[in-house]
């Protein structure tokens, strides 16, 4: 007998029983599902199946009192949306009102950040006491500025009255209606904007200041070389959220003037809520919804392609 | 033997089945008799001191039905429709509410109301009066008159004769004795809505001028935004707006508050405004209050009717239906209306004699019920408040930047055909 019959080999092995490591396998298999189980749970819930609902929304006639009660119409919405003036005019105030305060509130924050990350006494107070819009509600804020802006007794108007100007309608007239509303939002966020440009600047190393002071570099020349490149990714994301917010923003401009004067701040967002709930037709609020969805998107895709040219500009 | 999982899922589905089962508690069809809990929406409960008057009337319905109780349901008046007309689509909400009629026909109109011919065929006493009309729709009574606040014109007694002016009789006066007031003492001479922040209200309110005029925003088969009298009702809210002696810009709220405090001269607003002002006031009386027969406006002027129905959708249907019964009943009527004042009730229930003589100005403002108009837009009653949303954005274009009235309401009316399809 030789050797090799003597001791046969395991033709068909059973894989020994390791079950421990089996688990750990599966374990590690299952656990990145189950981390982001509730997140994609919650995304699906809250904000997939509601768009999906108000874009199949948009294609009825549904009244608010009876909103399982809906028509399909079709394009319908979209077509009468598409050709009312109106919608036109709504969507010229939401891009105006959104430009202006991105605008003024990344500019007056980033600023306000490169002012209070200089050292000087008081900083902290200072940085309390501009922050403190951000923790102002908002109602309670727009209802501030209503008394602030109002005609006859507004402080505003005190103010400009001792310079000489007449009374103003700050909230009533259509020149001023949309300025009102931008300074009070702005007030409003700026102060998040400089909060995060300041935790940004105070996350640049020391030791590249005192490389360009040693390299003899002047103020704008240290800000183009170290501070900007640093501070440019956190300005370009704020930039975006603050966009996306002022999209949407309702509260402020509702409160303060209702969409007029003369439908100056009608934005999309006060016209969804004016066709939902003044006139009560859910379809048609959901197609503008819809239109202003489009506009998100075409912002967050047009910073994303910014964003990859920046990524190849670097590589 | 039955296995774990079979014993599991028979004992999820007995628990969905019992769940599911109309147990005599759940029974949204139960006897009026069985009682239960009501719950009564609407925004007046936070109305000072008024609130809690109507809210002490309506106890009384407690001694007719023991086994009733009734809980309030609150929201603010600003937000109350929309949060009313989001809970009913959602099948849920209060019991039984009050609603303005502009929001109150489109909830009729679809259906999501409990039909009231049991209390109109079942009432008994004091006849309902021509008010409860407002809760037809449709051929089918599905509310009854809460209260009926008629507009009307009053003043400031002491600001008058501080500013030696008469109580006028027409536009002209009024924009003369406007600005009198405005030039003798310094304050606002006449105060009314004007803004589109206040739209909600402001649209009800602006019928007093086009209503004043002869106007109608339809006649009943297509609008007439544009008619001559609703022009010429435009053209004079246009003269007094311009007249430099309105506080432009200032909300009914803050306009309410002057009056009280003595800081305006004239207003137009509803009868419960004028009794709030009292309550609070510390620099007026009722011997204060100058009131008009009527609006001083050619035709006869227009009315804010608040409603009161039962959700359709209710856990409680019969007991809801018997309360409005009992609302309107003689006992009910008494009951509310010392709390309500100087509005018109369901039943010509008469002011008591003591509210009366201290309120001379109350009943002026309760009998021009007989005349005044709805807001309600006939033929396109459903949709009042959309069609009024673009006459009155026309409106505000016309006050604030000038212009022609004519123009302004014939693009109204434009807009108006093109919503309506």
């Amino acid at each position: 007998m030789s050797l090799r019959t003597s001791i046969s080999p395991p033709a068909v092995a059973q894989p020994p029983i390791q079950d421990a490591p089996s688990r750990h396998h599966m374990w590690q298999r299952i656990s990145p599902y189950i981390y982001i189980g509730p997140a994609v749970v919650y995304l699906i819930i809250f904000m997939i199946v509601p768009v999906v609902q108000g874009i199949q929304l948009s294609f009825t006639k549904t009244p608010l009192v009876k909103p399982d009660g809906g028509t399909g119409v079709g394009l319908e919405n979209y077509s009468r949306l598409l050709s009312s003036p109106q919608f036109y005019n709504s969507l010229g105030a939401t891009i105006l009102y959104t430009a202006a305060t991105v605008i003024f509130a990344v500019a007056i924050g980033a600023g306000s950040a490169l002012l209070l990350n200089q050292a000087f006494k008081g900083r902290t107070i200072v940085r309390a006491i501009i922050t403190f819009p951000w923790a102002v509600p908002t109602v309670a804020t727009a209802l501030i500025f209503s008394w602030i802006f109002n005609r006859s007794d507004g402080v505003l108007n005190e103010v400009v009255g001792v310079l000489g100007v007449g009374q103003q309608g700050w909230l009533v007239d259509p020149k001023f209606g949309m300025a009102a509303v931008v300074l009070t939002s702005v007030w409003k966020v700026m102060p998040l904007v400089m909060l995060v440009v300041l935790a940004s600047l105070q996350s640049i190393p020391s030791e590249l200041y005192e490389a360009t002071r040693m390299d003899g570099a002047g103020a704008l020349e240290t800000f183009k070389a170290v501070t900007w490149p640093h501070i440019a990714p956190t300005v370009r994301v704020v930039t975006l959220l603050m966009t996306i917010w002022s999209i949407r923003r309702f509260e402020i401009i509702y409160l303060l003037t209702g969409g007029g004067p003369v439908d100056t701040t009608n934005t999309l967002v006060v016209n969804v809520y004016r066709q939902a709930f003044s006139n009560q037709e859910l379809g048609r609020a959901a197609a503008i919804g819809a239109l202003g969805l489009v506009l998100s998107l075409l912002v967050t895709v047009v910073y994303f392609m910014m964003e990859r040219r920046n990524a190849a500009k670097e590589a | 033997m039955i296995d774990r999982r079979t014993f599991l899922g028979a004992a999820a589905a007995s628990m969905v089945l019992a769940g599911c089962g109309a147990t005599p508690g759940n029974d949204p069809n139960r006897a009026a008799s069985a009682g239960g809990t009501l719950k009564f929406g609407s925004w007046q409960w936070l109305e000072p001191g008024r609130g809690e008057a109507m809210w002490k009337a309506i106890q009384a319905y407690q001694k007719v039905n023991p086994s009733a109780v009734l809980a309030q349901s609150t929201t603010p008046f600003l937000s109350f429709a929309d949060k009313l007309n989001t809970e009913l689509g959602g099948k849920g909400g209060p019991d039984v509410f009050v609603v303005q009629d502009v929001n109150f026909y489109p909830l009729a109109d679809a259906g999501i109301l409990a039909p009231l011919s049991s209390v109109i065929s079942s009432h008994k006493g004091t006849p309902f009066n021509h008010t409860n009309k407002s809760g037809l729709v449709n051929g089918v009574q599905y509310g009854i008159t809460w209260e009926r606040l008629n507009w009307n014109f009053f003043w400031n007694r002491k600001i008058m004769d501080k500013a030696g002016v008469t109580p006028p009789t027409n536009v002209t006066e009024l924009i003369s004795a406007a600005s009198q007031i405005r030039s003798a003492t310094g304050l606002d001479g006449f105060g009314v809505r004007h803004q589109m922040t206040e739209f909600d209200s402001w649209f009800m309110d602006f019928d007093v001028w086009t209503y004043g005029h002869g106007g109608s925003w339809s006649d009943g088969s297509r609008p007439t935004i544009d008619s001559a009298e609703n022009i010429a009702g435009v053209k004079a809210f246009g003269e007094i707006y311009r007249s430099g002696a309105m506080p432009i810009g200032d909300d009914a709220s803050t306009m309410r508050t002057k009056f009280r405090e003595g800081r305006l001269g004239m207003m137009i607003d509803v009868s419960s405004t004028v009794a709030g002002i009292l309550r609070s006031s510390k620099a007026l009386t009722s011997a204060d209050i100058g009131f008009a027969e009527r609006i001083p406006l050619p035709k006869p002027s227009a009315h804010q009717e608040i409603v009161l129905a039962v959700n359709g959708y209710g856990k409680n249907k019969n007991l809801a239906v018997d309360f409005v019964g009992w609302v309107g009943s003689d006992e009910g009527q008494a009951a509310l209306r010392a709390a309500m004042g100087p509005s018109t009730l369901a039943t010509d229930v008469p002011l008591a004699p003591d509210y009366a003589a201290a309120n001379p100005w109350a009943k002026a403002f309760i009998d021009l019920a007989s005349e005044s108009r709805s807001p309600l837009i006939r033929g396109y009653e459903a949709q009042t408040k959309a069609i009024m949303r673009e006459v009155m954005t026309q409106v505000e274009r016309y006050l604030v930047d000038g212009g022609d009235a004519a123009k302004a309401l014939a693009t109204a009316q434009t807009q108006v055909t093109q919503l309506l399809g």
